[in-house]
């Protein structure tokens, strides 16, 4: 999965001038789970000014349906999932906390 | 001696009260009238209590980065019975715990299988004993006291716990928490230095929030303290007011503060001749309860079990109170 190649590998030939080329990187799912507290807003802006200083394909959703939060596991909010795995439960990350865990991810994949 | 120091010195740091006094003299200020004492007493205070909540939520935090829910609610399940409760008691001193994550935190208990009354026997004591307050009233009011707060306080927590087991309040627990299937997260292993990270971010995101409650803790303390007669205390919360604790805790319930908010005030009181079951109730009933934290565990139980959980921790932290009181004489 390439997060910061915008789908260089996966280009489609142009079907005719007009059109641009869609990216076709796979988009990486990013939740915050929380019901709406100043915690978890105070996340959800670090991790959408993480993505966006590191040009990332992903998608932000902000989780407050205590039902969804309690199948992934998490016992204190806010919590982060990136791709279905929750990286972080109990603490507002700041937006550099973020980046590094982007990294982290990121690199644990390749 | 060396005991004696450790309070004096180390906790009560009577060096910087000095310090503040002399500073403040040396640009005029007549420490000696009542404005000059209050400003005094002010300064010395909040930067007191200031240094006293960076150290000891820093330390308090590495310890309790030991103790995620996840990891206290695997070694509650090894318990059954009273033993159970116990060590929901004992794991909620040392878990961290924001009454924002009531609601998970219950799901992830109920669908663990742990009773009801264990997880109501962690929710008692998670904010009415923690290692933060134990270390306060250590430095405050001495070990003995800290030691006994914290022994009253399980007992609550335990005791509380069990009889809400026996009354069966089970169905009283919303729905969506009764047949919410959560998965057991698997405990993410820290190490020392993400620790000691959590640690500092702990630190900065506690003083921001905490010191406005500190200015205005220090604020009230100081006009206890130089402004309002030693005979109204002692009328209204002294001893020969035998409802001196009732009323300290139906005051401080409603209200929220910080327990670092409510050291200056405790100490202000203390000076004026309040019994000291009356000062440890009203702290706990500031810092157990408040309107927020009733309206959010609100929506994981209904009016009922609420009103139990309510009342179950009111006459325990009444009891704490007028237990003080009796035994005063005796710490």
């Amino acid at each position: 999965m390439g997060w910061f190649s915008l789908g260089a590998k996966h280009k489609q030939p142009l079907p005719d001038a007009a059109v641009p080329a869609q990216p076709q990187a796979a988009v990486t799912v990013v939740k915050v789970l929380g019901s709406g507290c100043a915690k978890c807003n105070e996340l959800e802006q670090a991790v959408r000014q993480a993505i966006e200083e590191l040009g990332m394909n992903a998608a932000i959703e902000h989780v407050t349906e205590w039902e969804k939060i309690a199948a992934y596991g998490v016992m204190q909010t806010p919590a982060l999932v990136i791709d279905e795995k929750v990286v972080c439960s109990g603490r507002v990350l700041k937006k550099d906390a973020v980046i590094a865990l982007f990294q982290q991810v990121c690199n644990n994949e390749e | 001696m060396i005991w004696d120091w450790i309070q004096k010195q180390l906790l009560g740091m009577k060096w910087l009260e000095q310090a503040v006094g002399a500073g403040l003299r040396a640009v005029g200020v007549d420490t000696a009238s009542r404005w000059g004492a209050s400003a005094q007493f002010f300064v010395y205070d909040v930067i007191k209590i200031s240094i006293l909540l960076c150290v000891l939520i820093y330390i308090v935090s590495y310890i309790q980065s030991f103790f995620p829910p996840e990891r206290s609610k695997r070694l509650i399940g090894h318990f059954h019975g009273i033993g159970a409760n116990f060590a929901a008691a004992l794991l909620g001193t040392v878990t961290p715990f924001c009454s924002c994550s009531s609601i998970p935190l219950f799901i992830g208990f109920t669908s663990a299988g742990l009773p009801l009354g264990v997880t109501f026997s962690f929710l008692i004591s998670s904010p009415m004993v923690d290692l933060g307050s134990l270390m306060l009233l250590t430095g405050v009011f001495g070990s003995k006291v800290a030691i006994l707060y914290v022994a009253i306080g399980l007992l609550v927590a335990v005791v509380g716990g069990t009889l809400i087991e026996r009354l069966h309040m089970e169905d009283e627990v919303e729905a969506f928490i009764r047949n919410a299937s959560a998965s057991a997260l698997e405990e993410a292993q820290m190490t020392t230095k993400e620790r000691l990270s959590y640690a500092k971010e702990q630190v900065q995101g506690t003083f921001r929030k905490v010191f406005p409650y500190i200015l205005i803790g220090v604020g009230i303390g100081a006009v206890i303290h130089n402004w309002i007669p030693q005979d109204w205390i002692e009328t209204i919360l002294g001893n020969r007011n035998p409802f001196g604790v009732v009323l300290a805790v139906l005051v401080g319930i409603p209200i929220y503060a910080d327990i670092f908010g409510t050291i200056p005030i405790a100490e202000a009181l203390l000076y004026k001749g309040v019994p000291l079951g009356t000062i440890l109730s009203f702290m706990m009933a500031v810092t157990t309860l408040s309107v927020p934290s009733l309206i959010l565990l609100r929506k994981a139980v209904r009016p009922k079990l609420l009103a139990v959980f309510l009342m179950i921790c009111m006459v325990g932290i009444m009891l704490v109170g007028y237990g003080f009181n009796a035994i005063e004489f005796l710490i």
